[in-house]
């Protein structure tokens, strides 16, 4: 497997985690967070929903894992943020309405998290958790997709903003303008998207950027203009919010393992940045599709294939068993 | 390798703590008294030295050699679950449990003979001994059946290198010189250890002696272990003005 704890490679460069209580190799940790902030830069995503599973894959323990990314999404996001505002792509109105009711998100997601933990189902809601959403998003996402890139093959100009500006979502009530995104809508759906965002994010180590974007696009037709400044904003907060819930509540954050992850993503993320500029948002959207597909297999094929072991050991602390 | 101390530590000379009928006493020595996590820790090694001495004033004859030793290492004790996984609603979740409680955290045997060599009559001894018999020891909470979990801990405890049993593990420098090499895995528990010497003559339990040694998070490793647990607020804070931080310079370092 992907760097195990005992490491053989040439770099022996090993970093003992703290918090983990293991050592890996340094240039493991800094490569897997460069390759996914690579990722995370090009399609305006935390990358949290890579980067957890290659940890959990790489044997650090999945309260370690989910908790720390969230660190590392933080750092993520920063550059991309602070990129977008320079540009004037942000839609700060939104976004604090989207980020108040995601840190109640988060709290109830961290919440869920210790629960879970303690019962000794949080492998198992993370890999479902994964799959669902993963594997649905995914599935929209590359429909979507491959029909835009099949009507730019068709020589069809694409049309700039969205068929069907209104949607039912529209008629709701306590509608509000949120003037950068040329929008006047309810609250109601604002609210809860950011909320559901906030709850998986802290719940399955994803900063939701990716569940985040389509949902802005597809339910409150906000423009592709500030979608991904705004919605960087959003993850940015509520992992910053959930990191501080994990750490008092769970006291699993490591933070030598976030830093390491967050110096490799921010590189990765810059040049990333780069090559997201050059190709068209479809193609972006194509590829992203895949990749969360792919990651959504892995974990449907850990739920449905025999594993290798069927036991499984972990510690406990006397508070848990109470 | 290159961790390995040769800088003897002679850590207890109680000439009459042992049992006074033993006719012989063990005196040891480890390499390292305590062993120190730090930022580079990838694991570590052990050395024990001993060596079999007739005891003062004891009543028996003094016993000749060869000797026969089996040595433990038990660390501090801890709560485990076993948890197993069955196929429901067509996928695989954990479904049962039984928690093992003041296991030890970490469990080797090593010894100067194969075990089977050890005649009959301390069997019943080595028998409580053995890591696999560990788990079988203590106190469990939960309706999962009891033998067959205990024998699974004590196999993922074995996969973990946490426990295990090395029989040949102590070697025989002289008649009565002896050393033995513990490795310690990079995962290895924080606290406070206890090896423990038997020494055997014809099957015989002749002495006995423990020895303990500690393993520390040291340095920053510790300041970051702990301060995650007491002020865990302020540690949630820094990580993220960290991650601010790391994020704003990277964006600085490479705006063109």
């Amino acid at each position: 497997m992907l760097g195990q704890a005992k490491n053989s490679g040439n770099l022996q460069v090993q970093i003992y985690l703290p918090i983990a209580e293991l050592s890996l190799n340094l240039f493991f940790l800094i490569g897997i967070g460069g390759i996914v902030g690579f990722l995370s830069g090009m399609f305006g995503v935390g990358g949290g929903f890579l980067l957890t599973p290659l940890l959990i894959f790489s044997g650090i323990p999945a309260p370690v894992a989910v908790a720390s990314v969230t660190g590392q999404v933080v750092a993520a996001s920063t550059s991309g943020a602070l990129s977008y505002m320079r540009r004037n792509l942000i839609d700060f109105h939104l976004a604090l309405y989207l980020i108040l009711s995601g840190i109640i998100g988060a709290f109830l997601g961290v919440y869920s998290f210790s629960a879970l933990r303690q019962i000794g189902q949080l492998d198992l809601v993370i890999s479902l958790g994964y799959l669902i959403f993963l594997g649905s998003i995914g599935i929209i996402m590359l429909i979507e997709a491959l029909r835009s890139l099949w009507r730019y093959r068709g020589g069809e100009k694409l049309p700039t903003k969205l068929p069907g500006k209104h949607n039912w979502v529209h008629g709701l009530p306590l509608r509000i303008r949120f003037k950068r995104s040329n929008l006047y809508v309810s609250v109601l759906p604002v609210l809860i998207i950011g909320a559901s965002i906030g709850f998986l994010g802290a719940l399955l180590g994803i900063g939701g950027g990716f569940i985040l974007v389509p949902a802005l696009i597809y339910i409150l037709r906000v423009p592709g203009s500030v979608v991904i400044g705004t919605s960087l904003v959003h993850v940015l907060a509520i992992m910053a919010a959930a990191t501080i819930l994990h750490a008092t509540s769970n006291y699993s954050v490591d933070i030598l393992l976030a830093f390491c992850l967050m110096v490799g993503g921010v590189v990765g993320a810059q040049f990333g940045a780069s090559i997201g500029k050059i190709l068209r948002a479809d193609q972006l959207r194509a590829m992203l599709a895949l990749i969360v597909l792919l990651v959504a297999l892995r974990f449907a094929s850990s739920l449905i294939f025999t594993p290798d072991d069927i036991f499984s050991t972990s510690l406990i602390t006397l508070a848990e068993i109470r | 390798m290159g961790l390995l101390k040769y800088i003897i530590i002679i850590i207890s000379l109680f000439l009459f703590s042992l049992t006074p009928s033993f006719a012989q006493r063990i005196i040891s020595a480890l390499t390292d008294k305590e062993i120190s996590i730090d930022q580079g820790f990838s694991g570590d090694s052990l050395t024990i030295f001993g060596n079999i001495e007739p005891q003062i004033g004891a009543k028996t004859p003094y016993i000749e050699g060869p000797f026969s030793i089996i040595v433990t290492i038990k660390g501090p004790a801890v709560n485990r679950v076993v948890r197993k996984k069955n196929k429901q609603y067509g996928i695989w979740l954990n479904n049962e449990e039984l928690i093992f409680e003041n296991i030890p955290s970490y469990y080797w045997l090593l010894a100067s003979d194969k075990i089977d060599d050890f005649s009959s009559k301390p069997l019943d001894k080595i028998a409580d001994i053995m890591p696999q018999k560990q788990p079988f020891l203590v106190k469990v909470r939960g309706k999962a059946n009891r033998e067959i979990f205990a024998k699974e801990l004590s196999r993922l405890m074995m996969k973990k290198g946490l426990f295990g049993i090395n029989e040949h593990g102590v070697k025989f420098l002289s008649d009565t010189l002896f050393s033995l090499r513990l490795e310690l895995p990079s995962d290895v528990p924080v606290g406070s250890y206890l090896a423990t010497i038997y020494l055997f003559k014809n099957g015989e339990l002749i002495a006995q002696k423990s020895a303990g040694f500690s393993v520390r998070k040291t340095g920053f490793e510790r300041l970051l272990g702990s301060s995650a647990k007491q002020y865990p607020l302020a540690y949630g804070i820094i990580t993220v003005i960290l991650a601010l931080f790391t994020g704003w310079l990277g964006g600085v370092a490479f705006r063109r």
